[in-house]
């Protein structure tokens, strides 16, 4: 129970914190920033389920009896939240909503992977060339389809990327494209797009959780444009945004109404390539002090949910000394 | 027949006009060596094509009797293909060049202007 207060704690906090700093910095600092503090909170959060953080050898307090006393505080407080009655049926809850949730997300993929499965693969020198050029571990085959609007991919250990038929693309837009889905590719962000279902479908409770799967989504693409358009000139970036607003066109659906707060990601997106300014040293240093801040809320607080302390809840202080020793801490005694 | 046949479905059709009627198996076997596509995907696509009447199962043996000919087929190409497209759910599980909410004509217009002007 509080390793789960801790948790949610920590998404309360670290989002917001976030968030400020991407609104105030967005221009100023690459979007590869953002999700590597997307990033950090994901493995903060996946910490208590994969593995335990051991404090072995740490001080953690002067004397046994505050930290019996700190304990049962905590123990207390929770009992009080939530009274054991309820206990039981709130677990159902839980564990029903979040199977209903990570059963659409995956339910809705495999049956849309029986139509990508349909493909059929492509010809020509130029897709030769470019697999080729672009080699990884992995092996990775492009194919193509009529029942897909826009480009995509699909598939982890063996991806695949589709491109629609229906519109002829001149290469140029192609190879913006297919160097689009390889950065997607390279940096395993079907992987952690998977990670943030079963992490939604875990804290499905907490809103923020669905905040930071928009956003994170949404600076997977802006580290993807910026290592598409790293290396290359003005006019390839004219090119590569124009292509990004013919497929918008080709994406056009009816309209549904919209609140002002959800913005376009592609426009965000766009305004960010054409406005991105070099980053200052002011802009770095504030980015470098979120992001310590990031890092240390996050650790600290997985780091208390995660800990191998045991329970000395009706101890007495020799005991708990005992116990705790067992486990690595030592403690200071306080003369009297 | 109603609708259109997808680009899947006519590979399926391909076979059945050049060799005539063929087991299902064997289908299978062509199309995975052709262009590795697993027996579950050759298999789906030929009940799709049975429900949309261009394909006759015969029993025994699953064998496939192709109903329309390839001219027949023809006919059935349409401009409406970009409406036909299969929208399907959404698929939060994939990568895509574009995601999210579609924009509206004015607004791609404005970013083209802002782009052309860099």
């Amino acid at each position: 129970m509080e390793k789960i207060l801790l948790m949610n704690l920590t998404i309360t906090l670290v989002v917001p914190c976030i968030l400020l700093t991407r609104k105030l910095f967005l221009y100023h600092v690459s979007g590869r920033t953002w999700l590597f503090l997307w990033k950090i909170l994901i493995f903060g959060l996946l910490c208590p389920f994969a593995f335990e953080i051991p404090l072995k050898n740490t001080i953690i307090s002067k004397n046994a009896s505050e930290f019996l006393q700190l304990q049962s505080q905590i123990q207390q407080s929770c009992r009080n939240i939530v009274p054991s009655s309820s206990g039981n049926l709130l677990k159902i809850i839980w564990l029903v909503c979040g199977l209903l949730i990570a059963g659409v997300f995956i339910g809705s993929h495999w049956l849309n992977t029986r139509t990508y499965k349909m493909a059929l693969p492509v010809d020509g020198e130029f897709f030769e060339q470019w697999k080729r050029a672009h080699c990884l571990r992995r092996k990775i085959e492009i194919r193509k389809s009529d029942r897909i609007r826009i480009p995509l991919t699909y598939g982890i250990i063996k991806p695949v990327i589709l491109l629609p038929t229906h519109k002829k693309m001149p290469e140029e837009r192609l190879e913006a494209i297919l160097e689009h889905e390889f950065i997607h590719i390279k940096c395993f962000d079907i992987l952690l797009k998977w990670i943030l279902v079963l992490l939604c479908s875990l804290y499905w409770y907490n809103p923020l959780i669905w905040v930071m799967y928009l956003f994170a989504n949404r600076d997977m693409e802006l580290s993807c444009d910026e290592a598409v358009l790293k290396h290359h000139s003005s006019e390839y970036r004219k090119s590569y945004l124009l292509t990004l607003l013919d497929l918008e066109e080709r994406n056009t659906k009816p309209k549904f109404f919209c609140s002002s707060f959800c913005k376009y990601p592609t426009e965000e997106r766009i305004k960010v390539m054409i406005k991105r300014k070099k980053s200052t040293t002011k802009s770095i240093f504030f980015a470098l002090l979120i992001f310590s801040m990031v890092i240390i809320l996050n650790m600290g607080i997985s780091a208390g949910a995660g800990g191998n302390i045991p329970g000395i809840t009706g101890l007495n202080e020799e005991q708990a000394q005992q116990a705790l020793q067992k486990y690595g801490f030592s403690f200071i005694t306080e003369k009297r | 027949m109603e609708n259109k046949l997808y680009d899947s479905e006519l590979k399926i059709m391909e076979i059945l006009w050049k060799q005539g009627d063929t087991a299902a198996k064997e289908i299978a076997a062509a199309l995975s060596q052709q262009i590795g596509w697993s027996k579950t995907t050759t298999y789906t696509v030929i009940k799709k094509c049975i429900t949309k009447g261009a394909i006759e199962r015969k029993e025994p043996n699953f064998i496939c009797r192709a109903l329309i000919s390839k001219e027949e087929a023809q006919e059935y190409e349409t401009q409406e293909l970009i409406e036909k497209l299969y929208d399907g759910c959404p698929d939060k599980l994939i990568a895509s060049v574009i995601s999210g909410k579609a924009m509206d004509k004015d607004k791609i217009l404005r970013l083209k202007e802002l782009i052309n002007k860099l």
